[in-house]
């Protein structure tokens, strides 16, 4: 057999002494997801039945404070660990079982534009409906998400919830592809002479891989719920979490060449992160008045449609493919403008998941972490449970306040350096000249400063009636 | 299925044994509390919230505690609070100082000497 000469990882965690062994026992998984169902349900309980103040509500805070808080931190320093531990994937496995499998996900439908639909469509619904200020909004939701996964589980094979709806799934995808692990194999030469496949195929214990990628083939963390069910199936010990450089994914030069839903979907990923710290400062509701008197309606989720619309999908699309037939005429370049987007929107991977975690980790996490605390108190009050005393309200942030700003400002010029680098890197690989890079960059530094005097603008917070 | 059933049950019993479900138990003092200022908060300048707290036949009450939180929409942002004692014809000025513009849900609770309270949530929006 001829070997594929890949060295194998350098680092890798499931080798490591006792979070190794753990990752691959049988229902290290399991452990995770019970967790999180448990913390899931309570949600449910509060969000259905309890205080319907949102700063108040174990629902509410649990959602828009930690769930997102935690996600940036764990894509940031390890991987898509939120994915890993997927309580609504629990009714999915039992879909599965009950299903026998089910019928193949429409070919037309493997891609991402259904997940992109789902994206904007729940972002638009979270600004129309204040999906932030209602506890019972977000109870329901939640519950959406338990019934989506379980229909989906019942009709269709390869997991199509979490690859090609979910738009959590599609959120930590994109933001995973810079996270610093990525499932791997220790040797390739142990894969060619594999017959069982064991790792996408499955065995008689162990599941294989639900997005059914094949461990050895794996150059990209997109699809990749980390559920690690490809190390637990391989016979040989073989499949790795490897540490990586995390720019390595998106400087590759062969990263999605040809694939406009992708390369679309991380530009909209970037415009959206501007888009949703936009609707939570007080420009937003001057453009919102003003389209109101010139379109002479009241109906806010009309307007929120076209303010959103245009953020949100307009502007990606439209400055992407600008972008890119600047690039062509600067450069005197005549490829594809597919190809030429496929270039550099990967580049844009490093500023979007930035403007997401200075806005998400930064600000809302960092300032009301410690909220959870108080929250849960008056919950045991209110159950009758008094062990843990009178909530203390004034609990809230885990920095000083002063230190916000600058830590969302570091994380902006973190990430755009990183873009920058990425877009030089990627140009450098197929040897295209700086002028071809400058629409690009242009795009990318006016994002950037555009999530910059968003973040710096005060915020200004509705969703009351 | 006994399970379900048991489960329900249990879910029933719980949601029953919430004290924000019982009606008549979340305090159980017979006050009126009314927000008579601002009318319409702005962020400039040194603010107040005047309280006006009468009892069940109109008498004005001055001797009770006030509590008030102030509660942005969004989960996790700090509250404002503020406390004041002692009224004149029911009349309590509490200084308070917003945080931010946007809309706000002020909870204002007035506690008698007896330890009885009542409570009231007023809905305003905050501008420049």
């Amino acid at each position: 057999m001829t070997s594929l000469h890949q060295p194998a990882p350098r680092y890798d965690l499931l080798q490591a002494p006792l979070i190794g062994r753990l990752l691959r026992w049988r229902w290290g998984r399991l452990v995770g997801q019970l967790l999180l169902l448990a913390v899931a349900l309570l949600m449910l309980f509060d969000g259905f039945t309890g205080p319907k103040l949102a700063p108040t509500n174990i629902a509410t805070v649990v959602t828009w404070v930690h769930y997102r808080g935690f996600v940036m931190f764990a894509l940031l320093l390890v991987g898509n660990l939120f994915c890993m531990s997927c309580p609504f994937t629990l009714p999915r496995t039992l879909a599965k079982r009950l299903s026998g499998n089910g019928r193949r996900w429409p070919r037309r439908l493997r891609n991402k534009w259904i997940a992109i639909t789902v994206l904007l469509l729940f972002f638009w619904l979270y600004e129309w409906l204040d999906l932030w200020a209602s506890p019972l909004l977000t109870a329901w939701i939640i519950l959406a998400y338990f019934v989506a996964a379980f229909v989906l589980e019942a009709f269709f094979a390869e997991s199509p919830f979490c690859k090609y709806v979910c738009p959590l799934g599609t959120f930590n995808f994109v933001s995973s592809t810079i996270s610093p692990l990525q499932i791997s194999v220790r040797s390739q030469d142990t894969c060619h002479t594999c017959v069982g496949k064991e790792c996408v195929n499955g065995s008689t214990a162990v599941l294989g891989c639900g997005t059914e990628l094949f461990a050895p083939q794996i150059k990209s963390n997109l699809d990749c719920t980390l559920c690690l069910d490809c190390a637990r199936a391989c016979p040989h010990d073989n499949v790795a979490l490897a540490w990586r450089n995390p720019l390595a994914e998106v400087s590759r030069a062969d990263t999605w060449p040809r694939r406009w839903d992708v390369n679309l979907l991380i530009l909209i990923f970037a415009f959206t992160g501007v888009g949703n710290a936009f609707g939570m400062v007080p420009p937003v509701y001057q453009l919102e008045a003003w389209l109101m008197g010139v379109l002479q309606t009241n109906n806010e989720g009309l307007i929120l449609l076209l303010v959103f619309g245009v953020l949100d999908l307009l502007l990606p699309v439209g400055l992407g493919v600008v972008a890119a037939w600047g690039s062509r005429k600067l450069s005197q370049n005549h490829e594809s403008l597919r190809l030429n987007v496929a270039r550099y929107a990967p580049a844009f991977a490093p500023l979007a998941f930035a403007i997401w975690f200075a806005h998400y980790a930064g600000f809302h996490f960092l300032t009301g972490a410690l909220a959870i605390i108080p929250v849960l108190q008056n919950f045991l009050l209110d159950v009758g449970i008094s062990w843990f005393g009178q909530p203390n309200w004034a609990l809230g942030p885990l920095l000083p306040m002063s230190w916000i700003d600058p830590f969302e400002l570091l994380a902006l010029l973190v990430g755009t350096a990183a873009s920058l680098h990425v877009v030089g890197e990627r140009a450098r690989l197929v040897r295209d000249e700086f002028a071809a890079q400058l629409p690009w960059i242009f795009l990318l530094l006016v994002l950037a400063v555009s999530a910059l005097v968003i973040m710096y603008l005060p915020m200004e917070m509705r969703g009351v009636g | 299925m006994k399970r379900v059933i048991f489960l329900v049950m249990l879910l029933l019993l719980m949601v029953g044994c919430r004290q924000s479900q019982q009606e008549g138990e979340a305090g159980t003092a017979e006050l009126t509390i009314e927000l008579m200022e601002p009318a319409a908060p702005t962020m400039s300048g040194d603010t107040e919230m005047v309280v006006r707290v009468t009892d069940a036949a109109g008498t004005a009450v001055d001797d009770a505690t006030i509590n008030i939180k102030g509660d942005m929409t969004h989960a996790g942002m700090m509250p404002v609070l503020a406390n004041a004692a002692g009224g004149s014809d029911g009349l309590y000025a509490v200084p308070f100082a917003w945080t931010m513009t946007g809309d706000w849900v002020v909870t204002v609770r007035a506690t008698l000497l007896d330890g009885t309270w009542s409570e009231q949530q007023f809905d305003l929006t905050v501008s420049e």
